[in-house]
């Protein structure tokens, strides 16, 4: 087929049934109603987009997500008329040029011819940004399909004197234009109005930004896609402009190998052409399209005022960008974000650890003391548990993130502290999921997905787990209260064990900002990179799109990353459940004997807490036969030679693995292993009492000194003790490789750190 | 790879009076200066993305916070800029 027979070829076909889906002999409206429309929606970050999304679909909403990228995008449903419509958010975008694999996906989505094809591309555009936003449109009309302009925030453009004049648009475009207000819900029914007319209209006529020598290469191009594909298609023309354009070389391989080998050779000639007419690629297809945008700007937008009058944006940008006070209150808001996380969540999480109690009592009362107990409350309810029991930090953190991203606020925030973050390679914008990580690396790393460049991106997330995150607190705060001596300093204001915990905050701080700094001169080399990010106007946060991406994370967390931390925990419990012996050694069978018989002495009005202690600790003593002789207990003592160069014995090594599920187990399983039982915590005196008291097994060589509890401290500020961490940095990498890398890195750096502390120690303090 | 913007299309070059026609990296404006994009150099990724905002020669851009990581402002739009080390944005400084 010629090219004069392709054009003409595609002309009929966009004129009578573009996608060949329509049966002639069928009553059209009857089989376009049994289909479901799909729309694509898409738009540059911050117009409305996601506003425009939940007022059209609501509740009628899931998240969709693709294997090996991290893409993920909303598909929400909602009706006209009778006819059902999906409506498809992609990420908000400036351009169509895709720079990642992730940015393939809605490139591909827009091209997709498959049995379900997108029928129309609804665009929507800040109407006090028309310029910038008609560059992203000039790449979607070459798609030759059905497209409908909603140009929202016409108010913002009537605040800066700005008109719009949304019919002459429509002309200059060829497409409909429907100005809505997505915050206040108007104009909807009119845009919906719209969309059932264009389901099978592509634009009025071709556009056509580039001058006439590189329309000559595109005409050229476009006739080769076509002979490639074997039929017409109508988004050839876009096809050959991103080819033409993509110097990164993204596009090319989506075509087959011999459509590859076929259109390589006239992809370079077609570049030689451009090159020799002394225009360079790929920049020069911003200044085509924005010089085709400018000179017909005016037709449509007409600036009524002329006064330079400083907006409201831009008197609040005065203060909250102001190197002094824009930092104090960005200072201000990141200690509400920390505590916010850190102390409301609290009480929440404990109302699930109290729900997890409740249950397991319940399950005590049905179910007799042995295996299937066992599995249910150490196995099953506390592995739900381990996950639910984020679950109040990763939806407040999100809530938040989401106020402050929707207000517009957090584009400043990330400007002010930018220039600190980018000392040690990462961006302003970094500092949040990083604080978030003092609180909880896992929402922290979720919320790293704020962050636009992938580099900076996987970098936070790997030393984000490095924050010392509130699981670690039970570990220093017994280590530091029963080995640390309490001095006392400035007039009794300052204390040793106060600045020996700041100590244990700032080692993971210095050492995440050294492991940062190699990262980004290793694997994810390159120099200090471009950040670039938008400054909204300030607005009123819309409840819905917090809501809804509140919802988004937490439900991310339990799906991808609840069923791996379930099964760990499963499996842990296993280990130190079995295999179990049916009767007890002689000399634990006297210890139990001997504490009885303490039990028996005690007086009738004894103390009752004394009386549960020793009751416990009753209780405790088989349960650390079982343990010791565990699974776990003896990769305790297989793993003894690697850990006793760090002060530790079986004991703590049985501990520090029991600890991988979730660090704060540590405590309950020196609990078991102390023969405290494992209803104690940090505070429990008992506890203390058993670890100051612990010798070396066959000595009276005292197990716990103050370089033991330096080099355990260290070794939980670095260790990666936490597989609820490492199963969220695999859904947020798509990768295995980055949580096993990681879990080495921190094993291997916490190794070391702890063995250097405690030999440089031991001498002195031992 | 440099790319350069050479586009001989500037015809919206009309803002006022250029001060100085030796361009200057735009980190080097003061805070409520305005200059005239010169040209738009380096990464070529970097560049593409920036020209994509509308960042092209015979853009004006004002300085709203100056520095390493600075706020300008250009066509209605104010963005947070920090170029990378490969990239240089080279101004022609208005009054």
């Amino acid at each position: 087929m010629n090219k004069p027979q392709q054009d003409a070829a595609i002309s009929a076909a966009e004129q009578s049934d573009p996608f060949g889906k329509t049966d002639p002999n069928d009553s059209p409206s009857s089989n376009l109603a049994e289909e479901t429309l799909r729309i694509a929606l898409i738009g540059n970050p911050n117009t409305g987009k996601s506003t425009l999304f939940n007022r059209l679909t609501g509740v009628h909403q899931h998240t969709a997500n693709y294997p090996r990228v991290t893409f993920e995008h909303h598909i929400g449903y909602f009706s006209i008329d009778q006819q059902k419509v999906e409506l498809i958010d992609l990420p908000g975008t400036y351009s169509l040029t895709p720079r990642s694999p992730d940015e393939l996906i809605p490139f591909e989505l827009l091209l997709e011819q498959s049995q379900h094809p997108v029928d129309i591309i609804l665009c929507v555009l800040d109407g006090n940004n028309l310029d910038r936003n008609l560059f992203l449109v000039s790449q979607v009309l070459e798609l030759r399909r059905p497209v409908v302009i909603a140009v929202n925030m016409l108010d913002v453009a009537t605040r800066h004197g700005k008109e719009v004049d949304l019919d002459q648009l429509s002309q200059v475009l060829g497409v409909p234009v429907v100005g809505i207000q997505a915050n206040r819900g108007s104009g909807l029914d009119r845009l919906k109005e719209t969309l059932m007319r264009t389901r099978q209209s592509p634009p009025t006529h071709a556009h056509q930004p580039f001058p006439a020598e590189v329309d000559q290469v595109l005409d050229q191009l476009s006739y080769e896609v076509n002979q490639c594909k074997g039929q017409p298609d109508p988004s050839s023309r876009f096809l050959a402009a991103r080819l033409l354009f993509d110097a990164d070389g993204f596009v090319l391989p989506l075509f087959s190998a011999e459509a590859q080998a076929q259109l390589r050779d006239e992809l370079t000639a077609a570049r030689q052409k451009i090159v020799s007419s002394d225009l360079s690629l790929p920049q020069q297809e911003s200044e085509f399209r924005y010089q085709w945008i400018q000179d017909r700007l005016s037709s449509f937008v007409h600036q009524k005022d002329h006064s330079d009058q400083a907006t409201s944006t831009e008197r609040l940008d005065y203060w909250l960008t102001h190197p002094l006070w824009g930092l104090l209150v960005a200072l201000v808001v990141m200690v509400i974000v920390f505590q916010s996380v850190f102390m409301i969540a609290e009480p929440a999480s404990a109302g699930i650890e109290m729900i997890q109690a409740w249950l397991g009592s319940g399950v005590d009362a049905l179910i007799p003391e042995g295996a299937l107990n066992s599995l249910i409350n150490d196995g099953l309810i506390a592995g739900v548990g381990a996950v639910l029991v984020f679950l109040p930090q990763i939806l407040l953190l999100f809530f938040i993130l989401a106020i402050l991203e929707d207000t517009g606020y957090l584009a400043r925030a990330a400007y002010l502290m930018d220039r600190f973050m980018a000392r040690i390679g990462l961006s302003g914008i970094a500092l949040f999921p990083l604080l978030s990580s003092f609180a909880c690396a896992i929402p922290g790393i979720m919320s790293a997905r704020v962050i636009p460049d992938r580099r900076e991106r996987m970098i936070t997330i790997l030393v984000a787990p490095l924050m010392s995150c509130s699981a670690r607190l039970p570990v220093y705060i017994i280590m530091i209260a029963v080995f640390v001596p309490d001095y006392r300093y400035l007039w009794g204001w300052l204390g040793l064990h106060g600045l020996v915990m700041m100590a244990m905050y700032l080692v993971g701080v210095v050492v995440a900002v050294g492991v940062a700094w190699i990262l980004k001169r290793t694997l994810f080399k390159g120099g200090a990179s471009t950040f670039v990010i938008e400054l909204p106007t300030y607005k009123m946060p819309n409840l819905a799109n917090v809501v809804q991406r509140m919802f988004d994370g937490g439900w991310a967390f339990v799906r991808d990353a609840g069923t791996i931390i379930v099964a760990v925990t499963i499996l842990v419990w296993a280990a130190s459940y079995y295999p179990r012996s049916a009767d007890l050694p002689a000399e634990w069978l006297a210890q139990q004997e001997e504490l009885q018989a303490m039990i028996d002495q005690l007086p009738e009005d004894a103390d009752e807490e004394t009386m549960e202690e020793l009751q416990q600790q009753l209780e405790g003593i088989e349960s650390a036969y079982q343990l010791r002789q565990s699974f776990l207990g003896r990769a305790g003592r297989a793993i003894e030679p690697l850990v006793i160069p760090l002060g530790w014995d079986w004991r703590i090594g049985s501990a520090a693995i029991a600890s991988f599920p979730a660090r704060e187990v540590v405590v309950a399983t020196m609990g078991v292993i102390f023969a405290q039982g494992d209803d104690v915590d940090e505070e429990s005196p008992g506890l203390r009492q058993a670890l100051a008291n612990a010798t070396w097994e066959g000595s009276d060589r005292k197990l716990f000194t103050l370089p033991v509890a330096l080099s355990l401290m260290v070794f939980f500020a670095l260790c990666a003790q936490c597989v609820s961490t490492l199963a969220v940095m695999k859904r947020e990498t798509g990768s295995w490789w980055w949580p096993v890398f990681t879990f080495c890195y921190m094993t291997i750096l916490a190794y070391v750190a702890a063995l250097v502390v405690f030999q440089v120690s031991n001498p002195w303090w031992g | 790879m440099i790319q350069q913007i050479d586009s001989p299309r500037t015809a919206h070059m009309d803002c006022g009076t250029i001060v100085n026609r030796t361009p200057v990296n735009v980190a080097d404006l003061q805070r409520g200066q305005s200059g005239i994009v010169a040209s738009l150099q380096g990464n070529p990724q970097d560049v593409a993305s920036l020209a994509e905002l509308g960042l092209r020669r015979g853009t004006v851009v004002h300085v709203i916070r100056r520095g390493s990581t600075s706020i300008i402002k250009f066509n209605s739009q104010r963005l947070c800029l920090r170029l990378g080390s490969d990239v240089s944005l080279l101004v022609f400084p208005q009054n």
